[in-house]
């Protein structure tokens, strides 16, 4: 009989994969991340 | 002028608070006779930021409590903003508060003005009222939440700040979740460090191992969690990196400092809100001087060079892609020297293990902008005319390729550059480049620029030796009249060197103010490429000027072998100058530091070097990336020309995997030193584009 080889899923799937998305986009250096809305 | 770059002022707006936070590091200054941010100051920060040409500006109200200073106070401020600033500007506007001052009016202006929102609050009641009370000692918690929540429900977007002190240490999974439970979009855990700051109240402070500790805890909770909407600064920074992308925040930055400056309630200004109050550097103050003045002071200017020049053993460390050398001021805690490794250095590494191991990624290598780049010898249109202003100079390189002739001011360029420029706008080319001789000293320089530029051209390079760019005046003139890249020469990392090589006293001084000039007004990323010929006297200085050249964040540097035209002719001819074998170990030894200390916008090109004299290095060689261009006639018109008419292949070189890439060395090479050196590339091409390993 063959044993089953079962991995344990990596740690932060969904965090990781809403990362990936934006990982090529180089962002912009900020005092505080919640600054992201211009005035004009 | 627009340098297209950002900067954040973060502001002491007030210098008072309506809390008595027992950890606070603030001085204690009574409201009522606290001190505001005069209009006059705002206005001269404003005025510096369009002399200034910064696109971007950040504006950060920090306190003690800026809310004390009223609506009145920041109606104002936006005034000034849109009365002094430009249309080409734009300005962000942040409030850092502690919320208890927060009412309808104050949700209602926050929100009008699109304000970014930062609040403190530490976490659960019983840890929160443990140090943020009131003047008389009651507790804040339950206000600073429920007008947290107000501000959210209003989409006034915000995150929390909340201070690690001795109160978390044994809470870390009830901290995370209790912002978890409340659905705080960005959460920052910052150490309360008592070495931080000049006035810090030590009691709650925490040691740097402590705060390790904590955030490992804080990080396998908030994985666990697993909610991309619940988002932990640090953590989600670090991931990134681990991922291959970049940070935004600056702690892990190779920019570091670049981007921010602090003003104090008074109008001093200080390398970033950290270091306010370490009067060592203190770099100016806008009740004396306006920004540009600041910017370029020699206080500045040193605290640029020590916050580049970050410790020899971080180059060496698996991290260092990650924390660039850490946080200028937690390197300078560490005995006032910011050549110091960082107080945090061990807390840091113990932390980015953890989150490694966690999530199985290891740690950055350099990306090296050459892997991905294209092959520039399939594109066969000239993007670019190149512009010689012919040979005068103001420096006497000895093995100037021009034969250049010594003057130090040239009257007016011919006007048949001008046809020249016509004709190739014509042909759709929207990339000038302007080179000599030494360009800047034609008397009517900046108009001819502001004339290209009015044609259209997008992209106008100047190739210059910079020495007349150590006037910083001068080189906002050129931008402003539309220069957007620079290509500088430096072919030394000693003014003895230099000088020599130039035959020009005192022109490795201003050559490297030139550089520096660039770095203080483009910031981060500056379009600046510098050239270095390899000579028998700079050769074994080669890895000193690279990593010279890397701390003066110089995107693109360029190492050359001899072009034996001009003046460099009789230096080939008489027999003595060395091989490209001969240089090859320097040249590897630069690649290599280059490798080793290269900043993520980094790269590095090796002229007329056939990828055969570098083993391992092969894709380091320019031809990969060199492009045809348009060259000028004195009649007014262009011809297409390639660098590849001025190279030859060897007998065996059709036998080379990267035959139709190299283009051989320059023609005149094997007469004088034959093609023994030469040999065949059997490596497969995949190899060489995409398997090399970049940390060797």
């Amino acid at each position: 009989m063959t044993k089953k080889l079962v991995t344990a899923p990596r740690k932060g799937q969904k965090i990781l994969g809403e990362i990936k998305k934006t990982i090529n986009q180089t962002p912009a250096a900020s005092w505080c991340k919640w600054s992201n809305h211009s005035q004009r | 002028m627009n340098t297209g770059r950002s900067l954040s002022f973060i502001i002491k707006t007030v210098n008072a608070c309506n809390l008595n936070c027992t950890y606070c590091y603030a001085p204690k200054i009574q409201c009522g006779k606290h001190q505001t941010i005069s209009e006059d100051i705002q206005i001269k920060l404003i005025k510096g930021t369009v002399d200034l040409g910064i696109e971007n500006v950040q504006i950060v109200w920090h306190g003690s409590e800026p809310l004390i200073a009223g609506i009145d106070f920041f109606k104002k401020a936006l005034e000034i903003q849109g009365k002094f600033g430009q249309s080409w500007q734009i300005f962000q506007n942040v409030m850092q508060t502690n919320a208890t001052l927060i009412d309808d009016s104050w949700v209602q202006f926050l929100k009008e003005n699109k304000f970014g929102i930062g609040v403190s609050l530490d976490g659960p009641s019983d840890i929160h009222d443990a140090n943020r009370l009131t003047k008389n000692g009651k507790p804040t918690h339950y206000l600073v939440q429920e007008n947290y929540l107000r501000l959210k429900a209003n989409n006034c977007d915000g995150g929390i700040c909340a201070v690690v002190n001795t109160d978390c240490l044994q809470s870390p999974k009830r901290i995370v979740d209790y912002f978890s439970d409340l659905q705080v979009p960005e959460v920052d855990l910052l150490p309360c460090f008592a070495a931080e700051t000049n006035y810090s109240n030590d009691s709650k402070s925490i040691s740097a191992d402590e705060y390790a500790q904590f955030m490992i805890r804080a990080f396998d909770r908030w994985i666990e969690i697993d909610n991309p909407n619940f988002r932990i600064r640090f953590f989600e920074n670090v991931l990134r990196l681990l991922m291959g992308g970049g940070s935004q925040f600056c702690k892990f930055r190779p920019d570091k400092c670049s981007n921010f400056l602090g003003i104090d309630t008074d109008g001093s200004v200080y390398p970033c809100d950290l270091f306010v109050g370490y009067d060592d550097w203190k770099l100016g103050s806008l009740a004396d001087d306006d920004l540009s003045t600041i910017l370029f002071s020699d206080r500045k200017r040193a605290f640029y060079r020590c916050m580049e020049n970050v410790n020899e053993a971080c180059f060496d460390c698996q991290w260092y892609r990650m924390c660039w050398g850490g946080c200028s001021l937690h390197r300078y805690l560490a005995d006032k020297n910011l050549q110091k490794l960082s107080v945090f250095c061990e807390s840091r590494k113990e932390i980015f293990s953890h989150i490694s191991k966690s999530i199985e990624l290891a740690p950055p290598k350099i990306q090296h902008k050459t892997l991905r780049a294209s092959p520039g010898n399939s594109i066969t249109k000239p993007t670019a005319v190149y512009i010689d202003l012919g040979p005068i100079c103001n420096s006497k390189c000895y093995f100037c390729a021009a034969s250049s002739t010594e003057q130090n001011v040239v009257e007016s360029i011919p006007s048949f550059n001008i046809s020249c420029l016509k004709q190739a706008r014509k042909q759709e080319v929207e990339s000038l480049i302007i080179s000599g001789g030494e360009s800047t000293i034609h008397s009517d320089i900046l108009s001819f620029i502001t004339r290209a530029k009015g044609m259209g051209f997008k992209r106008i390079e100047l190739q210059t030796n910079g020495k007349k760019l150590s006037n910083q005046e001068f080189l906002k003139e050129l931008i402003e009249a539309g220069i957007t890249d620079f290509g500088i020469s430096l072919h030394g990392d000693t003014p003895d060197l230099q000088d020599a090589i130039t035959q020009s006293s005192g022109s490795f001084i201003k050559t490297i103010k030139a550089i520096e000039n660039i770095n203080l007004l483009f910031g981060p990323n500056p379009p600046l490429a510098v050239n270095c010929v390899v000579t028998p006297e700079n050769k074994e200085r080669l890895k000193s000027i690279v990593s010279l050249l890397i701390s003066y964040n110089v995107s693109t540097i360029k190492l050359s072998y001899l072009h034996g035209t001009g003046r460099a002719k009789s230096l080939l001819l008489d027999g003595h100058w060395p091989s490209k074998l001969d240089f090859q170990p320097y040249i590897l030894d630069g690649i290599r530091e280059c490798e080793r200390k290269g900043k993520t916008n980094t790269s590095m090109t090796i002229e007329a070097y056939p990828s055969c004299i570098m083993p391992d290095y092969e894709m380091y060689s320019s031809d990969f990336f060199i492009t045809p261009i348009y060259r000028t006639n004195p009649d007014g018109s262009i011809y297409k020309f390639h660098t590849r008419e001025d190279r030859v292949k060897g007998p065996n070189c059709d036998k080379c995997t990267l035959f139709q890439y190299c283009l051989g060395p320059w023609k005149e090479y094997p007469d004088l030193f034959g093609w023994n050196e030469f040999k065949p590339l059997s490596k497969p091409i995949e190899e060489i584009f995409e398997n090399m390993d970049m940390t060797k």
